[in-house]
């Protein structure tokens, strides 16, 4: 920081990371309206709590271990080597507090805190994105505890392993996920499905028959909103999958500097690109959504979004029209899918973030290896982008990371009576359980104020 | 006497941690982590209680169908109806 050049550099990289962070709350805000939109009356305040709290318990692991995580694991450990010393990223460190200077230059000064709470803003939407699968039955209690486990440890496990660019992954599959399909989408979605196939279906969900009920959101308008609140913060989630300015020409062996942004694997790209590709995936979502849906708003919205997860993968790369059609065609592939899994194993995921963000984000990895095939997957190691690595690591990601972790822990939450809420007390409503004294106290003063209007001759 | 920095009339390449009693880290991470743990030890119990004594009410099955149609009212009118019928 002892010249102007080298201080704006550093400074500016600071307050890009913050303002994402800005943005980004809005997905949370966002995920908390269309929750609660898609919430019976009765369970309104529940679902709006468990989606709360996931914000401080997140925040508080993520600062305890899941930012050394990212930076220690990489190597799987045990894949291509062991654990990696993390000076900068355990919760002992200094460069986790408020400093100075570090390393001379004060860079992980000044960028530690930021990049940290970018990182812990997807952890927020990683955990956000199994709250909606969830609602109207589990216990609080055991949804906080499974937002730590994706929020804090499993999806940043894979982060570490797919999204670094040193990560074991990058170097062995080649495995390229550029705004998140695989590390956040997909592995939020295998763990959602973990957790339904163990806690089963909300009450009146499904006929004696089998046939699925539609519990149709009780407010579109607050679901609405908060689609579009999801929408505005997701531009804070790709700026802060980039780097924004680095020098990246030594690395890339030239003579002289190379000043550009780069993606999280350090590999170039412009925020120009993602801009195309972030509007033409949304274009293409929406478009292929309201089709497939019959114009059923829920499911426009919520294919816009799955545009976007699906193209994510390769949107630093790809062309704005192929961004547009991979979206398109991802649309029926997770619409198809929801009501196939729906119908034939009786999972009951309320707000389709299975499909969404699961099979969406699956899709977008798989069809990005078959579109970017031969791409160089990193600066540093000579791995190709492959339909097979890109598969592999949709396996890793859904399955490995996701699903499994999500199931085990939902059976152990199980066995121990403490996952779902009893049966009586999820058909009586869960804000009456937990917050009966409000709806007393608003009968009261309803009452209070009729025998005042009475007395005052109002009435 | 301080708990950290003395004066901000020197060299500032010099000045590293900026926050008091330097050399707490360690204490602190696990001061974090013991409060974290006993947050969810805390909530679990109280949710337990909670929600057993609302399955206990519940047993009586008119107390539960009255819940249900106070739950499930759109207004508060129908609410506080309910209310004076029912729970």
């Amino acid at each position: 920081m002892d010249n102007q050049l080298g201080a704006l550099t550093t400074i500016f990289t600071e307050v890009y990371y913050w303002i994402t962070v800005v943005f980004m709350f809005l997905i949370h805000v966002g995920f908390c309206m269309y929750e609660v939109g898609a919430s019976r009356r009765k369970n309104m305040l529940h679902t709006l709590m468990k989606n709360t709290m996931v914000i401080p318990l997140v925040t508080v692991t993520f600062y305890l271990f899941g930012w050394h995580i990212y930076f220690a694991w990489p190597n799987g450990p045990g894949f291509v080597g062991g654990f990696i010393d993390t000076p900068h990223a355990s919760p002992f460190s200094p460069l986790m507090a408020a400093t100075l200077n570090s390393g001379g230059d004060g860079y992980w000064s000044h960028i530690n805190g930021v990049f940290w709470a970018a990182f812990l803003l997807f952890s927020w939407t990683a955990a956000s994105i199994v709250s909606g699968a969830v609602i109207e039955r589990i216990r609080s209690g055991a949804f906080w505890f499974l937002a730590v486990v994706i929020g804090s440890f499993t999806w940043i496990v894979d982060a570490a392993w797919g999204w670094h660019p040193d990560g074991w992954m990058v170097q062995v599959l080649g495995y390229h996920d550029a705004y998140a399909s695989g590390v956040i989408h997909a592995v939020a979605g295998g763990f959602a499905l973990g957790i339904l196939c163990v806690l089963g279906p909300r009450i009146g969900k499904f006929g004696a028959d089998g046939t699925p009920r539609n519990i149709v959101p009780p407010n579109p308008w607050l679901v609405t909103v908060g689609l579009f609140l999801i929408y505005t913060g997701f531009w804070g989630f790709y700026a802060a999958c980039n780097v924004p300015i680095i020098d990246m020409g030594e690395a890339a062996g030239m003579e002289g500097s190379f000043w550009t942004t780069t993606n999280v694997y350090l590999t170039p790209t412009t925020t120009s690109a993602i801009t195309f590709n972030f509007l033409m995936s949304l274009s293409g979502g929406l478009m292929m959504g309201y089709l497939v849906s019959r114009g059923d708003a829920f499911w426009t919205y919520s294919s816009g979004l799955g545009g976007i997860i699906a193209a994510s993968a390769g949107n630093d790369l790809y062309h704005p029209i192929q961004a547009m059609f991979v979206a398109a065609i991802a649309v029926p592939v997770f619409y198809g899918m929801h009501s196939w899994v729906e119908h034939t194993f009786k999972i009951d995921d309320a707000v389709g973030a299975v499909a969404v963000h699961g099979y969406a984000g699956f899709f977008g990895l798989v069809i990005s290896g078959v579109m970017l095939w031969g791409y160089p997957a990193s600066l540093f190691y000579d791995a190709t982008i492959s339909p097979w690595g890109q598969f592999a690591g949709a396996m890793i990601m859904f399955w490995g990371l996701g699903f499994i972790p999500g199931f085990i822990v939902s059976k152990l939450l199980n066995a121990m009576g403490l996952l779902r809420i009893p049966e009586r007390v999820e058909i009586a409503g869960l804000d009456l359980s937990e917050y009966h004294d409000r709806y007393l106290g608003e009968s009261e003063v309803n009452a209070a104020e009729e025998d005042e209007a009475r007395a005052r001759g109002l009435i | 006497m301080s708990t950290g920095l003395e004066t901000w009339n020197t060299n500032l390449f010099e000045v590293v941690e900026l926050y008091p009693f330097v050399g707490s880290e360690y204490v602190l991470a696990f001061c974090g982590l013991g409060a974290w743990l006993i947050w969810h030890y805390l909530q679990i119990r109280m949710e337990n209680k909670a929600l057993a004594e609302e399955d206990a009410l519940f047993q009586d099955k008119a107390k539960l169908a009255a819940a249900r149609k106070l739950s499930n009212a759109e207004t508060v009118a129908e609410t506080a109806k309910a209310h004076v019928n029912g729970l």
